[in-house]
C-alpha cells in the first residue's frame, strides 16, 4: 500500500494493485504513461476546435491510458470533454484543456512521489 | 493447433495506447499466457493469422480501422469458439457492447480496466475455451466409441411423438434428420418383428418397465442389419409418462459369426448339406417328438467305389461328385426329406410322413437310377453306383444312433451283395454284424496264438499233367479247435484290416515252405498267393514280400501274386504301379476269378498279368443245363490272345477236362484232381503227378 492517499487524482486501490502485479516494470511503465500523456496535453492545446475529430481520438487515447494508470480525476476530466466534442459542445473545450493541463500537472506529483516511495 | 491448457494459452493485445499493451502483457505474461501485442486493427489482424491466438484483446477505438472493423474481420478468420475476442471499451452504453458482439466478440470489458477482473475474465474466457474443446473432444470420442460399439442412444418424446436418434443409426438409416415419428419407425421395422417390438413398446408406455430386444431394419443400401434394442420408460410423480429412453446396438457381424458358427457346426463346408451332427440333432428330434409312431425311415447312401475314383482322379473330381451326388439325391427324394453328408462318402436321408413303404421304393429306385447315370465332371464321364441301406422306425425300435447304425449295416450290407441296390435292415444283418464282431475275436486269437495253418491246392499242367504249382490258401483255427472258414474270416479280416497282417504272415510260410521243396527236390513250384486290396495300401508291400522271397532264397518266378478284378478296379492307377515293380523284380502276377467282375480287356492290356484264372463260376456248369461253356472259351481264347497262360479253377469232372482240354485251356485247379492239401499230403501228390498224366483226361 503506498503513502500517496486522500487525494482526487489517483485511484489508490488500482496503483496498489498495478504496483503488486508490476512489480519494478511499474515505474517505467508510469515513466511512459506521463511522457505520453504529455504529448496528448501539447496536441490537444495546439488543436483548434474546429479539429474536433482529432480532439476526440487524443482525449479519447488520454482518458483510456489515465484510467487505467488509477489516474482517475484526470481521466474523467477526459470522459467529460470527449462527451462534449461527441455532442458538438465546443464552447467549453479550451476550459477543459486548461483542466485537463492542470489536473495531469498534479497527477505527475503524486505519481513522481509514488516512484520515489516505491524505488 | 488447439490449446486445451488454459495456463499456457497465446493472447494477442491490440491496442494503441502503449500502457495498455504492456500492463496487460506484464499481467497475462506473469499469468504463464504468451502474450503478443499489437497497436492497431491492421497489424493485429496480420499478427493474428500468423501466431493463431487463443484469446484476442482488442481495443474499440484505434488508428486505422477501429475495434468493430478489427473484429469483424477476425471473425472471418476464426470462429467463435476458435478465438474468444474481447473488446476494450470506453464506452460502456448499451449500443457500444451490442455492436461489439454484433461484430463477433465473446465478451467486453469496460475501461479503465479493473486489472482484477481483467486477469479473472481472460482465465474465465480461456477455461470456457478449453471445455468447449473438451467438449468437443470428449463428443468426437463418444461418437467414435458409439460408431465403434455401433451403439445409438434414442429417446422417445411421448409431447412430440417423436423418436430422436444420437450415433450411427440416423446415419445409417435416417435422410439428413436426428428425429422421426415413432410410427415411422416401427414402419421401418422388418414385418416379422414389427408386432413383437410395437408391443413391447406400448407395454412400457402403459405399465413402466423395459424391454430388450433383437430387430431388422435395412438401411439405405437395403442391407438388411440387426439391431439390439433396449428401451426404459420413465414416468413423473404424477404418473405420467414423461419420456422412453433407449440404446439401438448394431449386432449384425456378431449375428452372422453366430449364424457362421452354427452353420460350421450343423453344415457340411463342401456340400453346403447338413452334417452329421445336424442328422443326430433333426432325428433325435422327430424321434422323441414321434408320439404317435408315425413311419421315420432313415436311408444310409454309400457310393460304391468312391475311393477308387479318389485315389484315380484326384481328390478335386471326387469333390465334385460328393457335391453332385447330394444334389441327385435331393432331386430324387420328397422335399420333406433331410439329406445330411454323414461322412466321407456316406449319405443320410431323414425320410418323414410316408404314407406307406411303397411310397418308399419308389425313392430309393430313383435314387439308384440318379447315381447310376454318369457324372460329367470336367468334361469327363465318371461311371457310379451307390448302395442304399434302410432303416424304419418304429420298426426299429431305439434311439437315433441305433437307427443311423441299422441303415449303415444295411447299406454295407448292400455293398456286400455287389452294389447298385438298396437292402433294409433286419435282425439278421444285425446278427451279421455281431457275428463279424466275434470272427474278428477269433481272427486276433489267431493271431496271438498261431492259429493259422495253410493248405495247398495242386495246379495241373494239361499238356503233360504235371503238377507244376498249388495255390496257397489259409485255414484258421478257432478257440475251440474248430476250423473255421476263410469264407467266414477273410471278409471280415479285410474290414478290420486285419488280412494285411494275415498276408505278411502268409508270405512268410509260403517262403519258408518253397525252401524246404526246394530242398526236397520239389524245385520251381509256382505258389499262388492272394493278396488283397487292403496290402495295395501299404507302401511298404513290395520290400516286404522281397524281403520274404530273399530271406528263404525263393526264386521269384516260383511267387505267383493273385489279384481279384476288385482288388485292381478299387485303385487302378496304383495298382499297375505296383504290380508292374513286381513283374520287374520277377513275380508272377495272376488275375484271379475272372470273369465275375467287370471283365474288361482294356484293363487287362494294362496290367502286367502272366495268367488268367477263369473263376469257378464258368466251370461248374460246364456239361450241364444252362452252361457256360461259351463265356469259359471266350476267357481262354482272349486270355491266348494277350499271351496269358489260363487257369480253370473249379475243375471237377470229366467232362470239366473234356472241355478244357478241347479249348487248349494251359492249366487246371480243382477237386477233380485234388483238394487243397496240407503239406504232408501235397508232398505226396506231387510225386505222384511230378512225371505227369496220372490223372489226365486223353482227349481225341
Amino acid at each position: 500500500m503506498n503513502n500517496v492517499s486522500n487525494n482526487i487524482y489517483l485511484d489508490n486501490e488500482t496503483t496498489s494493485m498495478l504496483i503488486d502485479a508490476l512489480e519494478e516494470d511499474f515505474i517505467d511503465i508510469i515513466k511512459e504513461y506521463m511522457q505520453n500523456a504529455e504529448q496528448h496535453i501539447v496536441s490537444l492545446k495546439g488543436m483548434d476546435v474546429e479539429r474536433s475529430r482529432d480532439m476526440i481520438d487524443v482525449v479519447h487515447a488520454l482518458k483510456g491510458s489515465s484510467g487505467n494508470v488509477g489516474a482517475i480525476y484526470l481521466s474523467a476530466i477526459c470522459d467529460k470533454m470527449e462527451s462534449d466534442l461527441r455532442l458538438n459542445k465546443l464552447s467549453g473545450i479550451d476550459e477543459y484543456v486548461k483542466d485537463i493541463d492542470s489536473t495531469f500537472r498534479g497527477t505527475c506529483e503524486l505519481l513522481e512521489k509514488l516512484i520515489q516511495e516505491i524505488s | 493447433m488447439i490449446s486445451l491448457d488454459e495456463t499456457v494459452s497465446k493472447v494477442l493485445v491490440i491496442d494503441d495506447d502503449v500502457i495498455t499493451r504492456k500492463t496487460i502483457s506484464k499481467m497475462l505474461s506473469q499469468s504463464g499466457c504468451t502474450v503478443y501485442t499489437k497497436p492497431n486493427g491492421v497489424e493485429g489482424i496480420e499478427c493474428a493469422q500468423e501466431v493463431k491466438p487463443d484469446i484476442i484483446l482488442l481495443d474499440v477505438m484505434m488508428p486505422l480501422i477501429n475495434g468493430y472493423q478489427t473484429c469483424v474481420k477476425l471473425r472471418e478468420l476464426f470462429d467463435h469458439n476458435e478465438v474468444k475476442i474481447i473488446m476494450l471499451t470506453g464506452m460502456n452504453d448499451g449500443s457500444s457492447v451490442d455492436r461489439a458482439f454484433d461484430a463477433g466478440a465473446n465478451d467486453f470489458i469496460v475501461k479503465p480496466i479493473n486489472w482484477q477482473l481483467l486477469v479473472k475474465r481472460v482465465r474465465y474466457a480461456l477455461r470456457e475455451r478449453y471445455m468447449h474443446y473438451q467438449l468437443v473432444e470428449n463428443e468426437a470420442m463418444l461418437k467414435q466409441s458409439q460408431r465403434m460399439a455401433g451403439i445409438t442412444y434414442w429417446e422417445f418424446d411421448p409431447e412430440t411423438d417423436q423418436v430422436t436418434f444420437s450415433g450411427v443409426f440416423a446415419d445409417e438409416h435416417l435422410e439428413n434428420v436426428k428425429s422421426i415419428t415413432k410410427d415411422r419407425f416401427f414402419e421401418m421395422v422388418h414385418d416379422e418383428d414389427r408386432e413383437l417390438i410395437h408391443k413391447e413398446f406400448c407395454r412400457i408406455c402403459l405399465h413402466g418397465g423395459s424391454y430388450h430386444k433383437d430387430l431388422r431394419i435395412h438401411d439405405k443400401k437395403n442391407n438388411e442389419m440387426i439391431y439390439q434394442q433396449q428401451a426404459e420408460a420413465m414416468f413423473g410423480s404424477d404418473g405420467y409418462l414423461i419420456r422412453i429412453i433407449g440404446t439401438l446396438q448394431d449386432v449384425t457381424k456378431e449375428h452372422h459369426a453366430a449364424a457362421l458358427i452354427e452353420y460350421q457346426k450343423y453344415y457340411d463346408d463342401l456340400t453346403g448339406a447338413p452334417n452329421k451332427s445336424s442328422h443326430y440333432r433333426d432325428l433325435d428330434t422327430l424321434l422323441s417328438r414321434n408320439k404317435d409312431s408315425e413311419l421315420i425311415v432313415v436311408l444310409f447312401i454309400g457310393l460304391d467305389r468312391f475311393k477308387s475314383i479318389n485315389n484315380s482322379l484326384g481328390y478335386k473330381i471326387g469333390d465334385e461328385i460328393l457335391k453332385q451326388s447330394v444334389e441327385r439325391i435331393k432331386a430324387a427324394i420328397d422335399e420333406h426329406c433331410i439329406v445330411c453328408r454323414y461322412s466321407g462318402d456316406g449319405f443320410t436321408v431323414i425320410v418323414k410322413g410316408l404314407k406307406n413303404l411303397g411310397v418308399l421304393e419308389v425313392m430309393l429306385r430313383l435314387i439308384l437310377k440318379s447315381m447310376s447315370d454318369p457324372f460329367v465332371v470336367e468334361n469327363e464321364e465318371i461311371y457310379l453306383s451307390c448302395s442304399i441301406g434302410i432303416a424304419v422306425s418304429p420298426l426299429e425300435d431305439g434311439d437315433a444312433v441305433h437307427l443311423t447304425e441299422c441303415a449303415e449295416n444295411a447299406m454295407n450290407q448292400a455293398k456286400t451283395s455287389g452294389g447298385n441296390q438298396y437292402c433294409y435292415h433286419s435282425v439278421n444283418i444285425s446278427q451279421t454284424a455281431i457275428n463279424k464282431r466275434e470272427v474278428e475275436k477269433q481272427i486276433r486269437y489267431a493271431i496271438e496264438y498261431d492259429k493259422f495253418m495253410m493248405v495247398y491246392q495242386p495246379q495241373i499242367d494239361l499238356r503233360t499233367g504235371a503238377c507244376i504249382g498249388a495255390e496257397a490258401l489259409i485255414r484258421m483255427e478257432g478257440q475251440h479247435g474248430e476250423i473255421i472258414s476263410p469264407l467266414d474270416f477273410i471278409p471280415v479280416a479285410e474290414e478290420t484290416g486285419l488280412i494285411v497282417e494275415i498276408g505278411y504272415w502268409i508270405i512268410n510260410v509260403v517262403c519258408k515252405q518253397i525252401n524246404t521243396w526246394e530242398s526236397m527236390g520239389m524245385n520251381n513250384l509256382r505258389i499262388g498267393i492272394n493278396l488283397s486290396a487292403r496290402q495295395f495300401n501299404d507302401p511298404g508291400l513290395v520290400n516286404k514280400i522281397k524281403e520274404a522271397v530273399d530271406k528263404y532264397k525263393v526264386p521269384k518266378q516260383c511267387i505267383d501274386l493273385e489279384i481279384t478284378e476288385s482288388t485292381m478296379m478299387d485303385d487302378m492307377v496304383e495298382t499297375q504301379k505296383i504290380l508292374t515293380e513286381f513283374k520287374n523284380n520277377g513275380f508272377t502276377i495272376s488275375m484271379d476269378d475272372f470273369g465275375t467282375g467287370y471283365s474288361s480287356l482294356s484293363y487287362l492290356q494294362k496290367m502286367p498279368i502272366d495268367i488268367l484264372k477263369i473263376d469257378r463260376a464258368f466251370i461248374k456248369d460246364i456239361g450241364e443245363n444252362g452252361d457256360n461253356s461259351e463265356i469259359a472259351k471266350t476267357i481262354i481264347a482272349m486270355g491266348h490272345a494277350l499271351n496269358m497262360v489260363v487257369i480253370a479253377e473249379g475243375a471237377e469232372t470229366k467232362d470239366h477236362m473234356s472241355f478244357l482240354h478241347e479249348e487248349l485251356c494251359d492249366e487246371v485247379q480243382g477237386y477233380y484232381y485234388s483238394p487243397p492239401l496240407e503239406v504232408n499230403k501235397f508232398n505226396e501228390f506231387y510225386y505222384t503227378y511230378v512225371s505227369g498224366f496220372e490223372k489226365s483226361v486223353h482227349c481225341s
